[in-house]
């Protein structure tokens, strides 16, 4: 690109609504592809603990604890989505929620 | 008095450089198609920088390491509030120009050297390029200057520019040399701000951030304060010894100014920034040596001829 086309281009865009929002200031909510693989979302009622989940996670962020519950280390969790397409019983969803800060220690505790 | 001035106008210069940074942190987002920070985000970023914990190296010259950011931005507001005390009339000192631009230069230095001292090799790079920036730029930035504030009474003085342009309009639209001399200053300051396409001293991609590189919490907020004082200083400077606008009473001369000042960086740092990728150092040496010292030259050369 020349530098007259990007001069152009850029005192264009100054009178442009942005292509950006003030995120987390504005309200508005951000939309996300249908594709996106964001917070987990387990449902143990549908988990028959075959552990494959644990088998096929790269990243080692699911665990067994007692009688075949399933705990996931969030820390660790790469979100390739990799445990929701082996699960058989699809018990195990990534959604598209992308905010996972939590503001305090009970905040997360209950979740 | 004249103390007590400056220290009036200490404040004011931050303020209003801080503030300059936050619109040409805008108006740059804008012309790349994002929102952008607001415009006070300059002055949340110093408090936040200014609360943090002082970390110093260990392989440093731990003295000059850690009062460098302050001397520099002490000296760039210095610079500052002296052209302030020039533009009110207060100061008419001759030679105030070359001390003003003498001040701001050994801030960059100061700045640069303290950098250096962190011990680390990025930081000592960027002070060898940092060092023949400087004199690149200096020389025509200098000459350009000298061209623009010789004809005053007193000499050589910001208090002189003024008066003589509020008899005869801005020099630059009145004067071959003046127009010569702004375009010349105008060239000069990208450098003058670290800014792109000249930022080789500072380029993260090259060095890291350069002499800045270690420089955290309320050394940074005081090394950024220095060169967003510096920018701002160099971009008033600018509004006031080539385009200053008679308009009746002084405050409104003085507002106008400080908008001419906004517009020129807007100009020559912020557009130019946007517009045009970094250069290599040898490059920066070359145009210096080029452009802005044979407008600087060919305004000096006008001045001395008598087309002033």
């Amino acid at each position: 690109m020349g530098i007259g086309k990007i001069m152009k281009d850029a005192a264009t865009r100054l009178f442009r609504k942005p292509s950006t929002i003030g995120y987390p200031l504005k309200p508005e909510r951000v939309e996300v592809p249908d594709s996106y693989r964001g917070a987990i979302d387990f449902d143990p009622k549908l988990c028959v603990g075959c552990m494959l989940c644990v088998r096929f996670c790269p990243s080692g962020a699911i665990t067994v604890a007692d009688k075949r519950r399933i705990a996931f280390d969030l820390a660790r969790c790469i979100y390739c989505g990799q445990c929701a397409e082996v699960c058989p019983r699809k018990a195990i969803k990534l959604t598209k929620e992308f905010e996972l800060i939590y503001e305090s220690i009970e905040s997360f505790k209950q979740q | 008095m004249l103390a007590l001035e400056l220290l009036a106008a200490a404040p004011l210069i931050a303020t209003a450089s801080l503030l300059y940074d936050g619109v040409d942190r805008k108006v740059r987002a804008r012309m790349q198609g994002r929102v952008g920070p607001p415009l006070v985000q300059p002055f949340y970023d110093f408090v936040k920088l200014l609360s943090k914990d002082r970390i110093v190296p260990r392989a440093s010259a731990r003295l000059i390491y850690t009062t460098s950011p302050l001397l520099s931005s002490a000296l760039a507001v210095t610079a500052g509030s002296l052209l302030l005390a020039g533009l009110a009339g207060s100061l008419r000192v001759p030679g105030d120009v070359v001390l003003i631009l003498s001040l701001l230069t050994v801030a960059s230095l100061l700045l640069m050297v303290g950098g250096a001292s962190s011990g680390n090799p990025y930081a000592a790079v960027s002070l060898a390029r940092g060092v023949s920036v400087l004199f690149s730029y200096k020389v025509p930035m200098m000459i350009s200057v000298i061209a623009a504030s010789a004809g005053g009474a007193p000499l050589l003085s910001v208090a002189g520019a003024v008066e003589l342009q509020r008899k005869s309009g801005p020099l630059a639209l009145s004067s071959v040399s003046g127009a010569l001399a702004l375009a010349s200053f105008l060239l000069c300051m990208p450098s003058e701000g670290e800014v792109t396409p000249f930022d080789v001293t500072t380029a993260e991609t090259e060095v890291v951030y350069g002499f800045m590189i270690e420089y955290g919490g309320p050394y940074l907020a005081l090394a950024k304060l220095a060169k967003s004082v510096s920018r701002f200083t160099a971009a008033l400077l600018a509004s006031s010894l080539f385009l200053y606008t008679p308009l009746g009473s002084r405050p409104v001369e003085l507002a106008a100014c400080a908008l001419g000042a906004v517009v020129l960086a807007l100009i020559s740092i912020t557009a130019l920034g946007t517009f045009v990728a970094r250069v290599r150092v040898r490059q920066v040496a070359g145009f210096y040596l080029r452009l802005p010292m044979v407008l600087a030259l060919g305004a000096l050369a006008a001045l001395l001829l008598g087309r002033f």
